[in-house]
């Protein structure tokens, strides 16, 4: 960036300034949302830091493997054998099975934007409040898993 | 500093003075006065404004600012003291516009490279921010601005790994703010709050007045608090040790539930009670200490 580049303003750009939703509410509704509820707090933290283009894909990326490695899990019996081991049903699971991918996602994209986050937490900058957010994230994670998950058992 | 000043320069000294040692009341006293004789000396009023800025009367500051750059459009003090007011105020998108422009009057000037870094920082521009401040050192390698907005950035961007940033700094400048305030926060972010606490300390005790430092060191205490030590894991690796504490507690009281069903409840119990302890302790004993 040349110092012309430099001296051109960024944030006149922003209808509103660069910020992030709080993490609380991304660990919850990534627990309680699975892998659809983490996509979906995540898209709206990378819309807040305009990295849509950049960071967009891997998110729906990371949400696709979580889902490929469920129905992995359902074919090769892993399922069956995780719901031995815990002495659960096979649809409760599953559902177990889901939120921890939505922890294993919440991880990535953390490991994803975690320099924002730093930045964040050094700059003293509040993070915007997540309830309205984080309560449709897990609604629409939830609705999303139970879809999911039934279909994968019927049809596998 | 008795002698009563005779010009507008001098009772401009004279409120520094008083400024630099935070004895705020004195130096606005003594501007009330020196304003009464040379109401539009722009050096005066903007004293006048830091004075107010500092005792946190800030529309009144911001007022007095606005007031200088009408007499003095170009008072460079006045336009940084007006962009640090429109950054506390998150107006940011003007603060960088003001930043710019006097990056455009003074292009050598490392510190304004430093303080436009850190307004790049707090939004979040993370590359923008390390190239700011690059490029001021480029004109003065050891400004302390440009070389705390390198070590924060670095901080950002490797967390607890050794920071070079940092070094830099504490090598250039080992008695300044900046430096205390870019090792506290990399010691923070290290999960070293018991270092962090007491540096904070030593610090408050060099400069008392200093409400940011009062205030951080409040949030050290806390969070360095005896009662505060079983949750140590969380503030050490943060959400990582949430997600594992919940997992692995998942995993483990089922695994138990199996195995060794008698024990299963208290374990299940004692790990409901440390996650309820780690969510309602925190806020509490912020409004308790």
């Amino acid at each position: 960036m040349s110092n012309q580049d430099l001296l051109r303003p960024t944030l006149s750009d922003y209808t509103r300034p660069p910020a992030l939703y709080h993490m609380t509410g991304f660990a919850l509704s990534s627990f309680f949302g699975g892998p659809v509820g983490a996509v979906i707090y995540a898209l709206f933290n990378t819309a807040r830091l305009s990295r849509l283009k950049q960071d967009g894909a891997v998110i729906f990326a990371l949400c696709a493997a979580a889902m490929l490695v469920m129905l992995q899990a359902v074919r090769g019996d892993g399922l069956d054998a995780l719901a031995e081991v815990a002495g659960l049903s096979q649809q409760r699971t599953g559902q177990l099975l889901l939120r921890g991918l939505g922890l294993g996602c919440f991880g990535a994209i953390y490991f994803l934007h975690r320099k924002f986050f730093r930045a964040a937490r050094i700059s003293g900058v509040k993070p915007l409040p997540s309830w309205p957010l984080g309560l449709a994230a897990v609604v629409c994670g939830w609705l999303a898993n139970a879809a999911v998950l039934s279909w994968i058992l019927k049809h596998h | 500093m008795n002698d009563q000043p005779t010009s507008a320069a001098a009772f401009a000294e004279q409120a520094f003075w008083y400024i630099e040692r935070r004895r705020i009341a004195d130096a606005k006293r003594l501007l009330a006065q020196a304003l009464a004789q040379y109401p539009q000396d722009p050096d005066l009023l903007f004293h006048s404004a830091q004075a107010e800025w500092l005792d946190d009367e800030n529309e009144a500051a911001e007022k007095t600012t606005r007031q200088v750059l009408l007499v003095d459009p170009h008072h460079a003090p006045a336009r940084q003291l007006l962009a640090s007011m429109l950054v506390e105020r998150g107006e940011y998108a003007d603060a960088e516009l003001l930043l710019i422009g006097l990056l455009r009057d003074y292009p050598e000037s490392a510190e304004l490279y430093g303080r436009y870094s850190r307004l790049m920082l707090r939004t979040l521009h993370l590359e923008k921010a390390e190239q700011l401040a690059h490029e001021g050192l480029r004109y003065d390698p050891e400004d302390d601005e440009c070389l705390l907005a390198e070590a924060l950035c670095e901080t950002a961007r490797s967390g607890a790994r050794p920071n070079a940033g940092l070094q830099k700094l504490l090598t250039a400048h080992p008695e300044s703010m900046s430096s205390v305030h870019a090792l506290v926060v990399a010691l923070v972010e290290s999960g070293r709050v018991a270092e962090a606490h007491r540096i904070a300390q030593g610090a408050m005790r060099a400069d008392p007045a200093n409400e940011h430092l009062v205030d951080l060191v409040r949030e050290l205490r806390i969070q360095n608090h005896w009662s505060m030590k079983p949750l140590w894991p969380l503030q050490k690796w943060g959400w990582g040790a949430s997600v594992v504490m919940w997992l692995g507690g998942i995993i483990v009281i089922r695994a138990l539930a199996k195995s060794a069903p008698e024990i299963a409840n208290p374990v299940a119990y004692a790990w409901l009670g440390y996650a309820v302890y780690s969510w309602v302790w925190p806020p509490l004993i912020r409004r308790i200490l």
